[in-house]
């Protein structure tokens, strides 16, 4: 049997195969699809914020792209005993457009950033990316083949 | 802070809002010619999952018209309406046998949309003696959720709970519905209340 199980917001589910992971409506967040091939488990992670450091209260912690990510990946690390993960992401969009914004200030960019280097600096390669742009995107992980959908509004499905 | 001072608080921000609202009815059914009722206005702190559940789910596609409130950083204001609706709404302002297609539509959207911003700041305005102007409007279509979760980060609204400010307006009986949130900055409620002494 398998289950579609769905991320909320600032929120990270991990399953295995035959399951598929999904989360809805990112727009400046940012989606990153974990997996160890070998044993075809997964994690899907919803990030709100690229970075911690100026908050007192993180005990939220699956909603920082600083501390999910490290978490998660020692998490799916531990289970499967697989040390090649492999990565995909998407969102880090730019809903609304203002000429005064600059990119430096926009969340979904910093978003985007904040992760590419955190998966770098974590070895983790990026087979995959969908991310900036003004839509708002869902992702589905499938966990058998590593395959991950990206459905936009009016927008043909884009496949990672 | 009491029981009693929160619900006071909570009493005041909802008259605002309904003051806000009432003001905005008023002017949008001025302009359709038509009668535009509004529920009780909506004041709740809430999760993202539950605004998900009981107010609009995270994948309904909808038109948003987005107005910033310039000066001290107070926050912006959401006209969010169905596609459908948008156009039934348009199709009662434009003249027949206007040729229209969607940009005809969303500038029609958008101008509403001004109007019902500036008449609810107006109200507010007299309330607090306070300046408040708003930005020219800009309209996007997508996914509720990826709209209402990054305008409430842009507004650096950061927390899993946030407080969700509304008024529903009806048109047509129930045919035509469409809302406008207001999403404040940090501490803007606050210097809100304080103006009105409370």
């Amino acid at each position: 049997m398998s289950e579609q199980l769905k991320v909320g917001i600032s929120d990270y589910k991990l399953t295995e195969a035959p399951n598929e992971l999904m989360t809805i409506g990112l727009g400046s967040c940012v989606g990153i699809a974990i997996y160890a091939p070998k044993s075809k488990v997964g994690a899907l992670s919803h990030i709100m914020l690229p970075d911690s450091q100026s908050f007192t209260d993180t005990s939220h912690w699956a909603k920082f792209a600083d501390l999910a990510l490290p978490k998660i990946i020692e998490e799916l690390k531990c289970k499967t005993g697989e040390t090649d993960l492999l990565a995909k992401i998407a969102g880090g969009a730019s809903m609304f457009s203002f000429t005064s914004d600059s990119p430096s200030l926009q969340i979904g960019q910093r978003n985007i950033h904040a992760v590419k280097s955190k998966l770098e600096e974590l070895n983790l390669p990026i087979l995959g990316e969908h991310v900036g742009g003004k839509m708002g995107r869902s992702m589905f992980f499938n966990l058998e083949t590593f395959e991950v959908r990206i459905r936009m509004v009016n927008r043909e499905e884009f496949i990672l | 802070m009491s029981d009693e001072q929160a619900l006071l608080r909570y009493d005041a921000l909802q008259e605002i809002v309904n003051i806000g609202g009432g003001h905005a009815a008023t002017s949008l059914s001025k302009m359709i010619g038509n009668k535009v009722d509004m529920d009780v206005p909506f004041v709740k702190l809430m999760p993202y999952e539950e605004v998900f559940r009981t107010v609009q789910a995270e994948d309904d596609i909808v038109k948003v018209v987005l107005s910033k409130l310039l000066g001290n950083d107070y926050g912006v204001f959401l006209f969010v309406i169905k596609p459908e609706d948008a156009e039934q709404l348009a199709h009662i302002l434009i003249p027949e046998g206007t040729k229209t297609d969607d940009e005809l539509i969303d500038s029609t959207i958008k101008e509403l949309s001004n109007i019902l911003v500036q008449s609810f700041l107006q109200a507010v305005i007299q309330l607090i003696d306070r300046p408040l102007i708003a930005s020219v409007p800009v309209l996007t279509m997508d996914m509720f959720g990826s709209i209402l979760s990054s305008v409430y980060m842009e507004q650096e609204q950061y927390n899993n709970n946030i407080i969700i400010l509304k008024n529903n307006f009806y048109s047509l009986g129930h045919v035509i519905e469409g809302s406008l949130y207001f999403v404040p900055k940090p501490n803007v409620l606050e210097q809100l209340l304080k103006r009105l002494g409370i």
